[in-house]
Order: C-alpha cells, then sequence, then structure tokens
C-alpha cells in the first residue's frame, strides 16, 4: 500500500484551478520525482500535502489516515515534513538549534520541567543536542553547528533545510527544489545524498525540481504536472520520450 | 546544593536591603526603586510576547490593571474574616499569605484575561494583533471606570499595605528566572521559531496558535502580579495608571534594551523608569525628552541597547549536563 496517498484533489484559488484531480501514490521507500513547467501547481501540491492549504476536493491519505484539512503542525507531527523553494531557515537561531527545533513536537518534558529545569529535562535537551549533532554531521554542517543559520553559504542552508526536515522524523519527506541555485558539482553530490538518505532513513521522498539531471538521475518514478494536471507518469526513460512531455515544456506546434 | 545557597543568599540580601534602604536612600527614592522592580516585571515578560515570540501586543497595561484590581479587591474583602480566623499567627505571617493569595489570584485573572484574548486574536497577524490588544487594555480600563464596587473613576482607596521592596523583588527574581528557564529551553524555540518564520515553525511541527496563545497567557500572568504588587505598594489605584501610556511605556522600555534580550527589557525598565522621574522637572517636556531619546536609539542603535547580542547563549554540552 502507498505510504502517501493522493487521491482526485482539485484546489481552486477563486476562478483558477490550480490542481485538478490530482493522483499521487508514493510507496515507502520511492524517490518520487514531481516535474513540469513553472506555474504548474507543484509546490501547490506540496503545500495541500503539508496541510498549508485545504483542498476543496480529494482525500490525502498518509500510512492509510487521512490527514487532508489538519493543521500543517499536525501533519508535521504524523510524519510528512518538508523544506522550501525560498529557504525558510529560523534565522537567528545557529544551525544547531534549527535542528533542535524540529525535534520539539517530538519531545516528553513538559512546561513546568522547562521552568525549573528538571534534572529529566536537561536529560532531554543532551539527548537532543547529541542526536541534532549527529544529524549535522550526517550532512557535514556538524563544524558550524554554533553559527547562524543565516551566515551559512546557500549550498550549506538547503543542506540545513533538508537535515531540519530529516529531525522531525518524517515518514514521508517534501523537498521543493532542492538543487535549486546549486552548480553542476553540488548538485549532483545532492543527488548522491538524497538517494542516500532515502536508504538510510527507510523513507519515502518527493521531490520537486526544474534540474533534468537531478530528476532522470535520482528518481524511479516521474510524473509530470501542467495546468495542474497530471500529462505523464512513469520511468525517467518513459517520460524522456513522451511527445506531452516535449510539448509542454517546448510548446506543441 | 549551590542552588540552596544562592536562594538562601538572596533571601538574605532581600530581607537586608527592605530593613536598610529606606533609610539609607529617602522615602522618595525607595518608592523609585520598587517601581523600577515593578516595571521590570513588566518589561521582561512583555518582552516573551513582542521580542521572543515576535507578535506585537500593545494592551499590556490591560492585564497589569486586570491583576492589580483583582488582587486589591480580594485582599479588600477577605482581609477582616481571614485575620479574625487566623488570629493566632503573627501579623507579618498573615500579610504574607494575604499578599500571596492575591498575587495567586492576580497572576490566575490576567492569565485568563489573556487566555480569552488571545485564542481569537493570535490567529490575527502583525497590525491586528496590535489592534486587538489595544482595544483590550482599553476595554478593561473603562469596565473599571464604571466599576463602583472598585471607586470607579475616583479610583480605590485603602489597600492594605503589603507589598514592599522585598516582594516586589523576590517577584522579579522569580520572573526573569522563568522566563529565562522558559526561553532557553525547548518551548524557547519554539517561540523564536514562530518569530523568525511562521511557516516554517509550523512544517516543522510546532503548532503556532497554541504556542502564541501560551506566550501570551505565561506574560499576562506576570503583568497580573506586577499590577498586585503594584496595588499593594501604592495602596490606591486609578485607572489613569492603566491608560495606553502605561503600556505604550513598557514597549519603549524592550525597545529600547532591545527586543528579545532579558538583560535588555531590566536595563530598558531601569533606564525609562529612572529618566522619566529625571525628566520631571521639565514638565509638559517630559515627553519631549523621551521622544530625541528615541530617535538617537534608533539612528545609532536601532537593535536596542542589547539587541543583536545573541538570543540563545552558547551552551556547551557540560553546560547542559552541569
Amino acid at each position: 500500500m502507498a505510504i502517501l496517498e493522493v487521491s482526485h484533489v482539485t484546489k481552486r484559488f477563486g476562478g483558477l484551478v490550480a490542481v485538478k484531480d490530482l493522483n499521487i501514490a508514493v510507496e515507502k521507500g520511492d524517490l518520487y520525482g514531481l516535474i513540469g513547467p513553472n506555474g504548474a501547481g507543484k509546490t501547490t501540491i506540496f503545500n495541500l500535502i503539508t496541510g498549508v492549504y485545504k483542498p476543496d476536493e480529494g482525500t490525502i491519505k498518509l500510512d492509510g489516515v487521512d490527514v487532508q484539512g489538519r493543521k500543517a503542525s499536525r501533519i508535521a507531527k504524523q510524519g510528512i515534513s518538508r523544506t522550501f523553494q525560498n529557504i525558510r531557515l529560523f534565522s537567528s537561531m545557529t544551525v544547531l538549534e534549527n535542528v533542535k527545533v524540529a525535534r520539539h513536537m517530538r519531545k516528553e518534558q513538559g512546561l513546568f520541567s522547562a521552568v525549573f529545569t528538571s534534572p529529566s529535562m536537561r536529560h532531554e535537551e543532551e539527548s537532543i543536542e547529541h542526536e541534532s549533532l549527529e544529524l549535522l554531521k550526517i550532512f557535514k554542517l556538524d563544524d558550524r553547528a554554533h553559527e547562524l543559520a543565516r551566515n551559512l553559504p546557500y549550498g550549506s542552508q538547503r543542506r540545513l533545510e533538508i537535515a531540519r526536515a530529516l529531525a522531525t522524523k518524517p515518514k514521508v519527506l517534501l523537498l521543493d527544489e532542492p538543487a535549486a541555485g546549486m552548480n553542476p558539482q553540488e548538485s549532483i553530490e545532492l543527488m548522491h545524498l538524497i538517494q542516500w538518505v532515502r536508504d538510510e532513513f527507510q523513507i519515502a521522498i518527493l521531490l520537486v525540481e526544474h534540474n533534468m539531471k537531478v530528476v532522470m538521475g535520482a528518481c524511479q518514478k516521474i510524473q509530470v504536472i501542467d495546468y495542474g494536471e497530471t500529462i505523464a507518469q512513469g520511468s525517467p526513460a518513459e517520460i524522456q520520450g513522451n511527445p506531452k512531455v516535449i510539448e509542454a515544456y517546448l510548446g506543441g506546434a | 546544593m549551590k542552588k540552596a545557597l544562592i536562594i538562601v543568599a538572596a533571601f538574605a540580601v532581600l530581607i537586608g536591603l527592605q530593613m536598610t534602604m529606606r533609610d539609607f536612600v529617602g522615602a522618595y527614592n525607595y518608592q523609585i526603586v520598587v517601581l523600577v522592580g515593578i516595571n521590570i516585571i513588566l518589561a521582561v515578560s512583555l518582552n516573551l510576547i513582542n521580542g521572543v515570540t515576535g507578535q506585537f501586543s500593545i494592551g499590556h497595561a490591560g492585564f497589569y490593571a486586570v491583576g492589580a484590581y483583582t488582587c486589591a479587591l480580594l485582599v479588600s474583602t477577605i482581609q477582616e474574616p481571614f485575620r479574625n480566623a487566623t488570629g493566632s499567627l503573627p501579623e507579618i505571617a498573615q500579610d504574607t499569605l494575604l499578599l500571596l493569595i492575591g498575587l495567586a489570584a492576580a497572576a490566575i485573572a490576567a492569565g485568563l484575561a489573556g487566555l480569552v484574548v488571545g485564542i481569537p486574536s493570535l490567529r490575527l497577524k502583525g497590525d491586528y494583533l496590535a489592534i486587538v490588544t489595544l482595544g483590550f487594555g482599553e476595554i478593561i480600563r473603562v469596565v473599571i471606570v464604571n466599576v463602583e464596587a472598585v471607586g470607579g473613576s475616583r479610583g480605590m482607596t485603602g489597600i492594605p499595605a503589603l507589598s514592599n521592596f522585598f516582594w516586589v523583588y523576590l517577584f522579579v527574581i522569580v520572573t526573569v528566572a522563568t522566563i529565562h528557564n522558559l526561553v532557553y529551553s525547548s518551548y524557547g524555540r519554539a517561540f523564536i521559531s514562530i518569530r523568525d518564520d511562521e511557516t516554517a515553525a509550523e512544517a516543522m511541527g510546532v503548532d503556532t496558535t497554541r504556542y502564541k496563545v501560551l506566550a501570551f497567557v505565561v506574560s499576562s500572568m506576570f503583568a497580573g502580579i506586577a499590577g498586585g504588587l503594584f496595588a499593594h505598594f501604592t495602596m490606591y489605584l486609578h485607572p489613569n495608571s492603566f491608560l495606553f501610556i502605561t503600556s505604550f511605556y513598557v514597549i519603549i522600555m524592550i525597545v529600547v534594551g532591545g527586543l528579545g534580550s532579558i538583560p535588555g527589557a531590566i536595563i530598558g525598565a531601569v533606564a525609562v523608569t529612572v529618566l522619566l522621574e529625571a525628566f520631571r522637572e521639565f514638565g509638559a517636556f517630559r515627553l519631549v525628552n523621551f521622544a530625541i531619546i528615541l530617535v538617537l536609539i534608533m539612528i545609532f542603535r536601532p537593535q536596542g541597547l542589547m539587541g543583536g547580542l545573541k538570543v540563545f547563549k552558547p551552551r556547551s554540552r557540560a553546560a547542559v549536563t552541569k
């Protein structure tokens, strides 16, 4: 059974139908690519899945449980995490603290043990710190753990966003253009990192990306969206030969 | 062990100062010192909403008023029967109990007011929240003016003198310690994440409405306690003590000190309170001086005196384990 199942989802903004009768089924361990021309509705789909927008019609199921229409924080708790197209780090916090925030919802200590700095709370803080540093090590950010997030170079900020998303311990990870603004070398490294993350954390990854090298290289399944509708679906090879896709990208005769 | 020693030392210092200070600095200066303490509680608590969580509340005087009147009314009402029922206790013990009961009620009432105002309005952002909190502050004041039981516009008299330097500064310590521990905990990170980026905070599982309301309620409770301490120190309450300008002074304190910084809020509270007194001789021009100071700060240090310094102290792992 699919871990993330989007069925017949429609979203309208006034008269504009941004997403129309959309179906996506992501299996556990999938690296699933979502592509399409600018304005096709890819980011809207992400916002629908993560609860930023509520779908007008249709259902979104995570692990068989309906999540559509819930608050974004509830959905995050249930196991969908994401990164943003335009990086949204907590800029006044350090790199380490950014990751620690993602651990907040999984903490067990209550308000009073925080106010009285109880030993159990300190113990928990210690384990959060330890785990967060481990995660930063994977993304080669541990040496800058105590720097402010906004002072990191662009590529590192992208990696930090992925690290932060993983810190929520998701079942499904949504990456919104992770390679945007990266040079070819960085993109290839990122591609390997994404594949490695999928295998290591045993999660499904849904990827929106413009860099075709990254998408074709990393994903086994690709779905092409245009004007909010699915126009093609299949393996990278199938997509590359699909006339509809070529038309959407290059314009038809 | 070390903690217990610090607490004992703090009590000793507070009691020592309480017994000697008034004779040493004179009644006028003593009063200013106490007002400084009350303003520190107000500034440090408002800083939790405006500085740390990044919401713009301009109705702090409303919660301050709720606390002040709740405490004064309750203590004045139960004073007689309470003293009769506990006749065997020495007077100082009775005073202490009465004050603590009153302050607890003040904190609860102000906290509830914060909850009632916060739940609907914290779904709003920025300017809208400011308008709602401003309206709340004015509503509270107008209600007080029209309630005869608390003296209406004539003010409330005959409030027993229970609060003093010792109590005010004890609660300054309690407020600063509580809010400090909160800000440097996982909760603090949740608050700051809301300030930095609400969408990202929500995506990382921080229930932003809930944490905004939490910050609002905690902040209101301390404003309520400040109100109770004020009521039993001045022994007289008047609705004009809770005008919009009172909220505004508290905002100036935290802006001057540096939004988000607890030491900044303390320094701001001291500076603004002392300067307000120092400028008294300027009469009508008192507030003009303030405007000049604010303009100078905005030019030379727009982030506030302590602003721009790290919100989080870098904590080595050794410090966490202790």
